[in-house]
């Protein structure tokens, strides 16, 4: 066992690898001299660091820049009101969020060139707008960085949520609360995190969890009240947040509403094989399946269940979400679900809403959260403009007193921080979304056996 | 007329030797490389991802979905024995002069290092979205019991596929060839078998068996994603060590034992705990009989 | 030439004292997650490197530490209060080490029934078999199921980057010495025995089960105490966050990118990949994976002895003397 022997080995090892290995190396200590260089850069230049895809006013608006010249109002200046969020652009959540890069630029270029930015009545100008947006992946560890690094480094005066609860939930203490930064949660609101004694947070959502007037389905139940045409309803859901907080107000308002329960099915997040499940809906035969997973995730549910020659009277799903009208095509027919605003609104800056996506090329029908980012940006705008100045507790505060018109109706943050904006009804027919319920805000006729 | 829990049974017994049939195909193919090249092709998996992905995206385009999958298959089919190929000959290759151990680690990384470039470039091109398959044709009743039409149309291609395996590793040059090398290498050489060619052509056919797999995966309604390679080739890894590498029979049975196990475990104990079923199994049949059930 | 190793590890130890105090918050966090990836690769390393079996299961002990430690402090919490902190922490810490080396002893009975690619296939397995376990309904009153478990807020307050950073620094100091002290003197020498051919040690008197055993608690009791860090530092875990197949081959791939075996390799490769991959998060997101996996197939290639064998290889030609081989 002595030492020479094992010497000899190596060296024969040696010679053939090492010139893979130094261009390895190469490769690396360039990368190594790249991101000492960022880093450096941006720590000598501590103002404006410009995301390269993703912020700012810069060069992407020339073309509107020359139309409102002729108009008397100046362009905004001033050290601009700093938004920081992330996005998905991989694994659970991307098929649900990679879509608001394009609406977040959109958005940019009206309240920079056509709103001229956002009125500061300490500075006496109005500012303009800078998003910094990162991708987490959908992992709460990368997020909790990248939020610390909006709050610390990029110096955000505004944080919004990501899209999931489970990664929002973390980033209120982390972040939020330990930096004194206002966040907005957007779709990731649930129970626990409000009543804790946060003071950074707000949300416009109602609580939906809760199995009155809030609930997520609330609408629905209402309607199938008042209609009174099924008797028996099942249940099948994914057990993570969000989901599992709509499926159990859905069970409770479906009691209340006089219908029974007749399969109640809780699944591992990640469950994509439903074939058993749907064998034992076939024998169990209910008038109404209620879905409680992700939009992808329903639609998949409903394909498997056509295959295996199961279709109850009705589908509802609690969210609908990308290319769900398109994959599915007529399987799609009379699906029901729940949303906080579609186009035939008429509240204020609708049509906005309206303009805004399809310029960026988002199908509402395929993105059917954005407006929650919309009302999220006009709290912001009314936030910063009622607070009069560019300072996160000014803006923390505003936001807690917050009333304004919003595009899904008038919002009201209440004490405990979230709001009042609930979800209609909304049902499937000839391959458009209508709005059946309530009756007030519905432009189609709810279709029923 | 028979009890409803009967006919969920057999109904889960039915899903599962067609479940089963898919584990197969991908599982075949990695045994054959594992056994002929001694690699494990980490980014086996991903192969079946990029298949059924194309052929998503085939029979999207074509618009017809059963014509567009078959379409899809035609030009899966040349095109995967190629990429297949020319893994070998691009990455694999250079590693063949090395120790088994280290050949083994080498082969781990560069495959892991494709499986990782496949994933993100996968989605990239075709996005994140879970991809699935509807073919809508009337389900087949026999009595109480519903089969959907594709299942039992997969079943049968399986079968079908098996047999032309089985025919070709017995009687083709090539076939014998690959079953000579995996028997003992050093006699294949001295035999004097050209066991770089065959190597490559085994890689070739490894990665076709896989791209039918994720084409059949597909087209029955299960969902692809970019990112479920890892997953498979784990699965693919349980059956061959379940059956016993290099074997064809074993991994018939291993794949019809991980299937029918994964979908009795779902209808009778929970569906929570139906993916565990595979795991377990592979840690037992590792610890009790770790050549497998059929190992030497 | 001693000396001069002495100095420079010397003045690696001030200046990365220093960095606690100075650096700002986010790149604290930074700092913090490499001195863990550091810990994960040489506690691979101790399986992988110096005996020789490819323990793609290890990060179960990562995740394991880290869930005991969370699960521990929440439960010491319950029963007294935030006045005994430093005690709870301590303890966390103990029970998380203690609990992984359980694990890892319990584990070595079948597990070294393997060997090569099979124990390599079935370490792997056990990744996705500890995530069901933990993430299943049934045990979801201790482990928080899918949701994973949160540190109390009590306690978890009293986190600070700083701290964090510390206490990963001297688990990695403490690492590395077990590293090192590991290769060297007759424990040393039997590891590579049985790493190089293991019927012949056997054959030649060593005891390979026993070192197999203790290599396999140590590097998971050392794994185990990361993740209790992690917990601590991140104060939230869920099991997708630990046990997963694509985690898996970190602590591998670190280990090997700075080169196995010694115990400044992984180091080098722990600070590389860290850097690396900020940037790449930050500025090319959609590119990271597919930058990893070029790189990842460049290790392949290149071999195992990753870039420590070119610092080794410039020293020998800058020395010009030693032709021993």
């Amino acid at each position: 066992m002595g030492g020479g022997a094992f010497m000899g080995i190596r060296k024969v090892k040696q010679n053939g690898v090492t010139r893979t290995v130094a261009t390895v190396l190469a490769i690396v200590l360039l990368l190594i001299g790249l991101s000492s260089g960022y880093f450096i850069g941006v720590s000598v230049s501590p103002t404006v660091v410009t995301k390269t895809q993703l912020v700012t006013v810069g060069g992407t608006v020339t073309e509107r820049i020359t139309i409102t010249i002729t108009t008397a109002v100046a362009q905004p200046t001033g050290p601009p009101l700093k938004i920081g969020m992330t996005i998905s652009k991989d694994g659970l959540f991307a098929p649900l969020t990679s879509g608001y890069e394009a609406f977040n630029r959109e958005w940019l270029k009206w309240v920079n060139n056509v709103r001229k930015g956002v009125w500061v009545r300490e500075l006496g100008v109005r500012v303009p707008v800078e998003i910094i947006m990162y991708d987490d992946k959908s992992r709460p560890d990368l997020a909790i960085q990248l939020y610390t690094k909006l709050a610390t480094e990029d110096n955000v005066h505004i944080l919004v949520s990501p899209y999931s609860a489970d990664i929002g939930i973390q980033l209120i203490p982390a972040v939020a609360e330990r930096f004194r930064v206002p966040m907005i949660m957007a779709e990731a609101s649930t129970k626990d995190m409000w009543n804790k004694g946060y003071k950074y947070i707000v949300t416009p959502m109602v609580p939906y969890w809760e199995d009155n007037e809030n609930g997520w389905a609330a609408n629905y139940f209402d309607m199938l009240a008042k209609t009174k045409w099924a008797k028996t309803i099942a249940f099948v859901g994914w057990d993570i947040t969000w989901a599992i907080d709509t499926y159990n107000s859905g069970k409770s308002l479906a009691r209340k509403a006089g219908l029974q329960i007749v399969y109640d099915k809780l699944l591992a997040p990640g469950t994509t094989d439903f074939s058993g499940v749907i064998r034992e809906l076939k024998t169990i035969n209910p008038d109404i399946v209620y879905l409680a997973m992700f939009g992808p995730i329903n639609a998949l549910f409903i394909k498997q269940a056509a295959e295996a020659g199961f279709k109850p009277k009705e589908w509802h799903v609690i969210e609908y979400g990308a290319g769900f009208v398109e994959s599915l095509g007529p399987l799609a027919e009379g699906v029901t679900s729940d949303i906080f605003w579609t186009p035939s609104f008429k509240y204020y800056q609708s049509d906005l809403l309206n303009e805004l996506m399809s310029r960026a090329g988002l199908s509402w029908v395929d993105w059917q959260w954005t407006e929650l980012r919309m009302i999220i940006f006009q709290m912001i705008i009314a936030a910063v403009e009622e607070a009069g100045k560019l300072d996160r507790e000014a803006i923390n505060e505003a936001l807690h007193k917050l009333q304004i018109m919003t595009v899904s109706g008038p919002l009201i943050i209440g004490p405990q921080g979230y709001g009042n904006i609930g979800l209609v009804t909304i049902q499937i027919q000839n391959g458009r979304i209508q709005t059946v319920w309530p009756p007030h805000l519905a432009n189609a006729t709810y279709v029923h056996p | 007329m028979f009890d409803p829990y009967f006919i969920i049974i057999i109904g889960s017994v039915i899903d599962g030797l067609v479940l089963g049939g898919i584990y197969l195909l991908i599982s075949l193919g990695l045994s054959l490389i594992f056994g002929v090249a001694g690699v494990l092709n980490v980014s086996h998996g991903d192969m079946v991802m990029l298949a059924g992905l194309l052929t998503f995206f085939i029979s999207n385009a074509i618009g017809l979905q059963l014509l567009g999958v078959v379409i899809a298959t035609t030009v899966i089919i040349p095109l995967f024995l190629i990429i297949g190929i020319l893994l070998y000959y691009c990455l694999i290759r250079p590693l063949t002069k090395r120790t088994k151990q280290e050949l083994l680690i080498g082969s781990i990384l560069i495959t892991l290092g494709l499986s990782f470039l496949l994933q993100d470039l996968a989605a990239t091109v075709f996005g994140t979205l879970p991809r699935s398959v509807y073919i809508g044709f009337e389900p087949i009743n026999l009595g109480e019991l519903v089969v959907p039409f594709f299942r039992l149309a997969t079943f049968i291609i399986i079968v079908v596929i098996a047999f032309f395996i089985w025919i070709f590793l017995k009687y083709t040059f090539t076939g014998m060839a690959m079953r000579a090398v995996t028997n003992n290498r050093e006699v294949a050489l001295s035999l004097g078998i050209p066991i770089d060619i065959t190597a490559a052509m085994t890689f070739g056919a490894g990665t076709v068996l896989a791209a039918l797999g994720g084409i059949l995966y597909l087209a029955n309604g299960f969902p692809i994603t970019p990112f479920v390679g890892l997953s498979l080739t784990v699965k693919a890894l349980t059956v061959i060590v379940i059956g016993g590498t290099g074997k064809l029979t074993g991994t018939v049975i291993g794949a019809v034992i991980l299937g029918v196990a994964e979908t009795l475990t779902g209808a009778v104990i929970s569906f929570y705990w139906a993916p565990a079923i595979s795991i377990l199994l592979l840690l037992i049949v590792l610890v009790i009989k770790p050549k497998g059930i059929l190992g030497e | 030439m001693r000396s001069v190793k002495y100095a420079l590890i010397a003045t690696g130890f001030v200046f990365a004292t220093s960095l606690g105090i100075l650096a700002p918050p986010y790149h604290i966090s930074l700092l913090t997650f490499m001195m863990l990836y550091g810990i994960l690769a040489l506690s691979y390393d101790i399986m992988g490197g110096l005996i020789g079996y490819m323990n793609l299961g290890h990060i179960i002990f990562y995740g394991i530490g880290a869930y005991v430690f969370g699960l521990t402090i929440n439960y010491l919490h319950k029963v007294t209060d935030s006045s005994y902190f430093p005690a709870i922490l301590f303890l966390a810490f103990v029970m998380s080490m203690i609990t992984t080396g359980l694990v890892a002893l319990l584990l070595s009975y079948p597990l070294f029934r393997l060997r090569g690619f099979y124990f390599a296939v079935a370490s792997l397995g056990l990744i996705s078999f500890t995530n069901l376990l933990f993430s299943s309904p049934e045990l979801a009153p201790i482990t928080g199921g899918f949701s994973g478990i949160t540190l109390i807020r009590d306690i978890a307050r009293l986190t600070s980057p700083q701290l964090s950073y510390y206490l990963a620094l001297g688990f990695f100091i403490i690492t590395s010495i077990a590293h090192f002290l590991l290769r060297r003197g007759r424990i040393g020498l039997n590891l590579k025995c049985i790493s190089e051919d293991e019927e012949l040690s056997e054959i030649s008197g060593i005891n390979t089960f026993r070192y197999k055993q203790l290599a396999l608690i140590l590097s998971a009791m050392l794994a185990g105490i990361a993740g209790g860090c992690y917990m601590w530092f991140q104060t939230y875990i869920n099991p997708r966050l630990v046990f997963s197949i694509e985690l898996a081959f970190l602590p591998l791939t670190i280990a090997l990118l700075g080169g196995s075996g010694t115990f400044i390799g992984p180091l080098v490769g722990a600070i590389i990949f860290t850097i690396v991959y900020q940037f790449l998060v930050v500025n090319l997101p959609s590119l990271t994976k597919l930058i990893f996996g070029v790189v990842l197939i460049g290790v392949g290639i290149g071999g195992s002895r990753g870039l420590m064998e070119i610092y080794s290889l410039m020293l020998r030609r800058f020395r010009r003397q030693d032709n021993t081989s």
